[in-house]
């Protein structure tokens, strides 16, 4: 199935969990340090990342530290 | 003289963002030239391409500093709750600077969606320090919702503008004599924050001013000195202005040539 990572379209696994998608993710883009995660625009806690289930069309905004004023 | 952020007592009246500076190591020795101690920070999505986030990150996380975390980009109270939720994990921290901007123009804070957002924030936990504009009756609101830390623009972000409207802002010090007011965005110049600091406001919050200077660390130090001596200013206590002139030196035992015969 298809799901948005941060507006790109990704085919995921359909029994992956939202802990899977984030590690194949990571690997493949070579992502690093420290980031946080909502889905569907709902804060997902790391604590629940591998019972979070996804389905297809799911939103996943995947953010990072930057500077700010 | 010490002063503080929801019982965080802190001795710098700067707080300083970590944006816009030629490179990180340049905001590394501005942000320590101006002996802030805290600093403002962001999220962003995650874009693998581009690295400068990190670096920026790393830096950040090497000075110790204490971290407050912006809600820039956010348009309503249910996109700040999301953001803010993130910025709690990522940073570790319940401070968090709620931006909820209203006009794409002029980035200004929409006054409904910010009081929405304060008193779920609050719900949850955070300590919120809300950037709004100088309308007292929004300030005073904010206040009453719980939030200890108010902090009133002084002209719209990145203008430079300095204090639009200096008696809304001494207004607002004057109705809100318990709160902790931070004089948050517009400031271009040093005397601008000196300004804010001898209306008595409590602190200064600012980012372009320094980091757009041709020497941001110089600027940095400057910022730091007017804000001091804004501060001293006056906690000396600044004299009431008088309509009419009077002579500072002594008349008595003046020349004899003006006695009157």
């Amino acid at each position: 199935m298809n799901v948005l990572i941060n507006s790109q379209e990704q085919t995921v696994n359909e029994s992956a969990c939202l802990a899977d998608v984030l590690a194949d993710y990571s690997q493949n883009k070579n992502i690093k340090g420290s980031f946080a995660v909502a889905l569907n625009a709902q804060f997902i806690a790391k604590g629940h990342y591998a019972q979070t289930t996804l389905n297809a069309g799911d939103k996943i905004d995947i953010m990072s530290p930057i500077a700010g004023g | 003289m010490t002063w503080s952020i929801y019982g965080t007592e802190l001795t710098n009246r700067l707080l300083i963002g970590s944006a816009l500076y030629p490179s990180p190591e340049i905001m590394s020795k501005a942000v320590q030239a101006s002996g802030s101690q805290v600093i403002t920070l962001s999220l962003k999505r995650q874009n693998p391409s581009e690295q400068s986030g990190a670096q920026i990150w790393q830096h950040i996380q090497k000075m110790g500093l204490t971290l407050l975390p912006n809600t820039a980009g956010c348009k309503s109270a249910d996109e700040v709750f999301t953001l803010a939720q993130m910025s709690r994990e990522i940073f570790d921290t319940n401070w968090i600077k709620l931006e909820v901007i209203g006009d794409d123009y002029n980035l200004q804070p929409d006054p409904i969606e910010l009081l929405k957002s304060a008193e779920q924030l609050i719900a949850e936990g955070f300590k919120v320090l809300p950037y709004c504009t100088d309308d007292l009756v929004i300030c005073q609101r904010l206040y009453d919702l719980g939030c200890e830390v108010i902090m009133p623009w002084a002209s719209p972000i990145g203008t430079g503008k300095g204090l639009m409207n200096p008696y809304n802002l001494e207004t607002i010090r004057m109705r809100l004599p318990d709160a902790t007011l931070i004089l948050d965005a517009g400031i271009g110049k040093p005397s601008d924050a000196c300004i804010a600091m001898e209306m008595g406001y409590d602190g200064v919050l600012l980012n372009s001013a320094i980091a757009l200077a041709d020497d941001p660390i110089l600027m940095a130090r400057a910022f730091a000195n007017a804000i001091e001596a804004g501060s001293q200013g006056y906690l000396a206590g600044i004299m009431p202005q008088r309509q009419t002139a009077h002579a500072s030196t002594p008349t008595l035992g003046t020349p004899f040539w003006h006695e009157q015969v």
